[in-house]
């Protein structure tokens, strides 16, 4: 990317380094090069959001008056660029980038004073009751109800695949609160505490054989109407903004970058036969030069694109082409160094196996099949990527 | 549907056959992914009936009481395996029992040999080696010929599959001297050998040895002056059993992703009815019948004398093998959506069955080094 600094930025990107220079200690880089599901472990990616909330920088979505910081283009790309490069990890989205702008836009000044501050903190942990069973794609027709009863909503139904929720204290759900012909009118979006009775937690293991997914059950879940954000039925205005921010509002290519990088450096460790290294193949010479021409073009449409996002402008076919190409940029390099490390994708270093057999012992290759195995999941969560392509091609027409 | 593939034999199509037949009403997914989970893996619960149903003769030849099978034949055997994820070491089964018929050692042939025909012998393969990936021109494990005979070997060998309750190794080696390289077949309990056992991305036990081996009596060498041609004859013939089994995972992966099609409704229609979905399907269909062709062209031509161009075209081969294999998994698991990335499913685990054979005896890099 080139970009043209002013002096102000000049001095930001300073300040930025000095303080990754101090903060960004040893330990956390090296925990996070381990990251291989798609969100970081919990108490890595906690710690290093108290770092950045110490210093104001850890809500970029929020006004200035809850915590957050009012950065330009240029500064949250340089911030999501320099953070990469030093191997920091990626702090968890659900809290900061999801629920708390929708609460911020949707909920009422009692709310905000309510659930930012913990979210902040990292004292309140949340997960993302969307998906059920039976709609995963037509989220529209979910069916997990809420009836108002006695002055408390009722729940009832499942959510599935929902990341983190074992860990999580709040889930923010999308319900049903009213049978309407257009089923998007008939959705609440509520927040409910995962301590409440009545709520059960599946673990769901990946193809990785990691556990980050889960099935939650509600069974008769009494839920104070206080927690509703925004009017009942305008949960899916609510879902339909978050779901804009999941897809688009973050700066992808800087990690992608440092995974290109990262594979770079296993190409000339990695063995291609007894007498040279993987970095010796004609074939992974191309693709390495194919893919850092891709990420080019890509970190460029990010920034332009992102540019007008943030600038208020209307958007329409932007959070689905970024999400499309990250993500199939992702797996395209993930793909890559699976082929580098070769043989050794024989092995899957399962943290759960002790007894019979146990786990091979780990090398500084095995992020590789983890991380590519987890990938396949880039195209299919916050909407797949077919779905995006239809919400592309739909607004080509319109706009022809 | 997609199983019905014109056999070459009679024979090829009794024993597929009956594979499958046996496969289908004793094998499930279900136990299989429990067995995984509570990490109670057991490679051989079948072994035994292979043994009993004949299935173990299949690769052996007339004159040790074989049915001396092609490596069609094999293949078609082996496809239906990868079908049904089964465990057992069937591959590994061939391969050895070549290796010694092949040999000029007759104890072997006389002792080893009839006891893994009965299902009573089994033979693990510890050929490649960290440093070398799967080039076999600087093999690192060497042995050495003592005056009384016997021989002495050293080194460290990786990635060795279908480790459970082996009787034998197979060990590559070569010469510390004049560098020639030479097959041994050393009883597992033999003083000198520790092992570092594992489960593979494929559910199947593994495991790595390091060997300082003493005394080895000379019975235990196969055949001095292995050459490389041999060596590749031999990895030829597992790329091929492996490429069968990934084609046997392949057919399973379309019959579940068009059922899933067929069943899942989204927004009140069934998937199968949008076009893209349908447009991948027929893509997935497309790379198949490649998988089918290549994977059966191969079998049929590694039985011919190889010429040097012989060679690059298996090499080539294989690549365009593991790049549709991997098409092929990769959109079954998008087609699932989140279902599809989860150890619930079969899908993900025939994904991993072909991630670890297209990286077994050979992988995309290696094979295409080969020839550039
Ligand atoms: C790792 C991971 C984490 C997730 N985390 C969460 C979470 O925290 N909270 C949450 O609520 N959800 C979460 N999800 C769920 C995710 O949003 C859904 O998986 C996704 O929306 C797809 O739904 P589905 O899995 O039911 O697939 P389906 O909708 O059944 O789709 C199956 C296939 O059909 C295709 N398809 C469907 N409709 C169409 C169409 N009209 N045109 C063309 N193709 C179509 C899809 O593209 C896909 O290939 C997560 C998913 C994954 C994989």
């Amino acid at each position: 990317m080139i970009l043209n600094l002013t002096d102000e930025e000049k001095c930001f990107h300073k300040e930025l380094k000095d303080f990754l220079s101090h903060e960004l200690t040893q330990d956390i880089v090296e925990e996070s090069l381990k990251t291989t599901s798609v969100f970081a472990d919990k108490d890595l990616a906690l710690k290093w959001q108290s770092k950045l909330a110490k210093q104001g920088w850890a809500a970029q979505l929020w006004p200035e008056k809850y915590g957050g910081i009012k950065w330009t283009p240029i500064q949250k790309y340089l911030f999501e660029v320099e953070c990469a490069k030093a191997g920091a990890p990626m702090l968890i989205p659900l809290g900061l980038k999801m629920v708390g702008p929708v609460i911020i836009k949707f909920g009422t000044e009692e709310q905000k004073e309510r659930f930012l501050p913990n979210i902040l903190s990292g004292d309140d942990y949340w997960c993302q009751g969307y998906s059920e069973p039976g709609s995963g794609s037509d989220l529209a027709s979910l069916r997990c109800k809420a009836e108002l009863k006695d002055g408390k909503f009722i729940v009832n139904g499942s959510k599935i695949w929902t990341t983190h929720a074992h860990y999580s204290n709040w889930i923010f759900c999308l319900v049903r609160t009213k049978n309407t012909p257009k089923p998007q009118a008939g959705i609440s979006f509520l927040l409910i505490p995962m301590n409440s009775k009545g709520i059960t937690v599946r673990p769901i293991i990946s193809i990785s054989g990691e556990h980050d997914l889960n099935e939650v059950f509600f069974e008769d879940v009494q839920v104070d109407t206080n927690n509703l954000i925004g009017e009942q039925g305008q949960g899916w205005e609510c879902a339909k903004y978050l779901l804009t921010l999941e897809r688009g509002a973050s700066v992808a290519s800087a990690r992608l970058r440092s995974t290109l990088i990262r594979i770079n450096k296993l190409t000339e460790t990695e063995q291609l036969d007894s007498k040279n290294k993987v970095n010796t193949s004609f074939y992974v010479k191309q693709k390495l030069n194919s893919l850092d021409a891709r990420l080019c073009a890509f970190e460029n449409t990010e920034f332009r694109l992102q540019k007008q996002i943030n600038s208020g402008f209307d958007y329409g076919f932007e959070p689905s082409l970024l999400k499309t190409e990250a993500t199939e940029l992702e797996q395209a390099l993930a793909e890559l160094a699976v082929e580098v490390i070769g043989p050794r994708a024989q092995i899957l270093v399962r943290d759960s196996l002790s007894q019979a057999w146990p786990s091979a012992t780990s090398d500084d290759v095995d992020w590789a099949l983890p991380r590519y195995l987890n990938s396949r999941s880039a195209t299919i969560y916050a909407g797949t990527n077919e779905i995006q392509r239809n919400l592309i091609a739909r607004s080509i027409f319109a706009n022809t | 549907m997609f199983t019905d593939f014109n056999y070459d034999s009679e024979i090829s199509k009794e024993l597929a056959q009956t594979v499958s037949k046996y496969l289908i009403d004793n094998s499930n997914f279900h136990s299989h992914y429990q067995s995984i989970k509570n990490n109670t893996v057991d490679a051989l619960t079948h072994w035994e009936t292979y043994a009993e149903l004949g299935w173990l003769l299949a690769p052996a030849r007339d004159e040790n009481n074989g049915i001396g099978c092609t490596s069609y034949d094999l293949a078609c055997m082996q496809v239906e395996m990868g079908k049904h994820l089964a465990l057992e070491p069937f591959t590994t089964h061939c391969l050895a029992v070549q290796l010694i018929e092949s040999s000029d050692n007759s104890t072997l042939k006389e002792t080893v040999l009839p006891l893994m025909l009965a299902g009573k012998n089994l033979c693990a393969f510890a050929i490649f080696e960290r440093a070398s990936r799967y080039s076999l021109d600087n093999i690192e494990t060497e042995f050495k010929q003592n005056k009384n005979g016997s021989f002495n070997i050293c080194g460290v060998k990786h990635y060795v599959s279908d480790i459970q309750n082996v009787t034998h190794i197979l060990v590559l080696a070569h010469d510390n001297q004049t560098s020639e390289k030479c097959w041994f077949c050393i009883p597992v309990n033999h003083l000198g050998i520790s092992f570092n056992f594992y489960l593979g991305t494929d559910d199947k036990p593994m495991a790595d040895l390091t060997f300082d081996v003493r005394e080895l009596d000379s019975k235990f060498k196969i055949s001095l002056n292995t050459t490389d041609l041999q060596v590749t004859q031999l990895l030829n013939q597992a790329n091929i059993l492996n490429n069968a089994d990934s084609l046997g995972c392949c057919i399973q992966l379309l019959n579940l992703t068009a059922q899933y099609l067929l069943d899942r409704k989204q927004f009140n229609s069934s998937l199968s009815s949008f076009q893209s979905l349908q447009h991948i399907v027929a893509d997935m269909f497309i790379a198949l019948q490649r998988v089918l062709s290549l994977t059966f062209y191969q079998a049929q031509s590694v039985d011919t004398l190889l010429t040097e161009h012989a060679q690059e075209r298996i090499y080539i081969t294989n690549v365009e093998l593991f790049e549709n294999t991997q098409f092929i998994f990769e959109k079954a698991i998008q087609l699932h959506g989140g279902i599809g990335v989860t150890e619930e499913l079969s899908v993900g685990h025939l994904a991993k069955r072909i991630i670890t054979n297209n990286c077994r005896y050979g992988d995309k890099l290696f094979f295409l080094s080969q020839i550039e």
